[in-house]
């Protein structure tokens, strides 16, 4: 296997995922829920960090030897 | 051939995981209702929209995918090491329960290999569209488990026989 592929089908359902986190987000601010908030924002991050960092490290393997 | 292999990818980590599940709780003589995810707010959208991307982006895609770069490692050997990785991240979430941590790190080994079996490899490795596939499942699965657990076994089984079917089916139009 030469290179890797972006997942974009996948970027594009997780990235799904971040507005509903946004709206969650709104509405458990408004309730002073900050227990399911907490959690929200972790999964979040989480989320965000691995999308860019993946793709960050797609283009780093697809670049060895260049 | 993307929507056939999204498919059987979505129908072989369903059954899977619910396999899994219901086989090592048994082998451990506990009942599978102890070995349920952590609830909050609205479940559908909770599950399927945020903790499975979540969850199956950090494990079957960042961490493989570092390990790949640093240790140029093959993806599947990559994936089944982040998979040991996710059960160990359920320690907390499943209050320390050993049988709940066994179904994780089963269930993590079993989702990369169906991401490596279900993604386009033949010019390029590609996770599509093993990785989507995995997520709904995951998603499928923790949204079953916390909302109608009685169903899970069913539709486990109603998933395995669905994905051979379609094997079955695809053979008998080739021949």
């Amino acid at each position: 296997m030469e290179e890797v592929e972006h997942p974009y089908d996948a970027y594009l359902f997780a990235s799904l995922g971040v507005i509903i986190f946004l709206f969650n987000m709104l509405n458990y601010l408004y309730e002073q829920n900050f227990r399911d908030l907490l959690v929200f924002v972790i999964y979040a991050i989480s989320q965000i960090m691995a999308l860019v960092f993946g793709a960050i490290l797609i283009q780093a393997y697809n670049s060895r030897g260049d | 051939m993307y929507a056939v292999k999204l498919v059987r990818g979505y129908l072989a980590s369903l059954a899977g995981l619910v396999g899994i599940a219901y086989g090592v709780s048994y082998l451990h003589g506990q009942s599978f209702a102890q070995t349920l995810p952590i609830f909050v707010g609205n479940p559908a959208l909770f599950h399927m929209l945020i903790v499975a991307p979540s969850e199956e982006l950090v494990f079957r895609f960042f961490i493989p995918l570092l390990l790949m770069v640093l240790f140029g490692l093959n993806y599947l050997v990559g994936g089944i090491i982040a998979g040991v990785a996710f059960g160990f991240a359920h320690w907390w979430a499943y209050g320390q329960n050993q049988t709940a941590l066994s179904i994780a790190i089963l269930a993590g080994i079993w989702q990369a290999v169906v991401v490596y079996l279900y993604s386009n490899k033949e010019e390029s490795f590609s996770f599509k569209p093993g990785l989507l596939a995995v997520i709904l499942g995951h998603g499928t699965y923790n949204v079953l488990v916390s909302t109608a657990p009685d169903l899970t076994l069913t539709a486990g089984a109603i998933a395995g026989l669905a994905l051979g079917a379609s094997y079955a089916f695809r053979r008998e139009i080739e021949s």
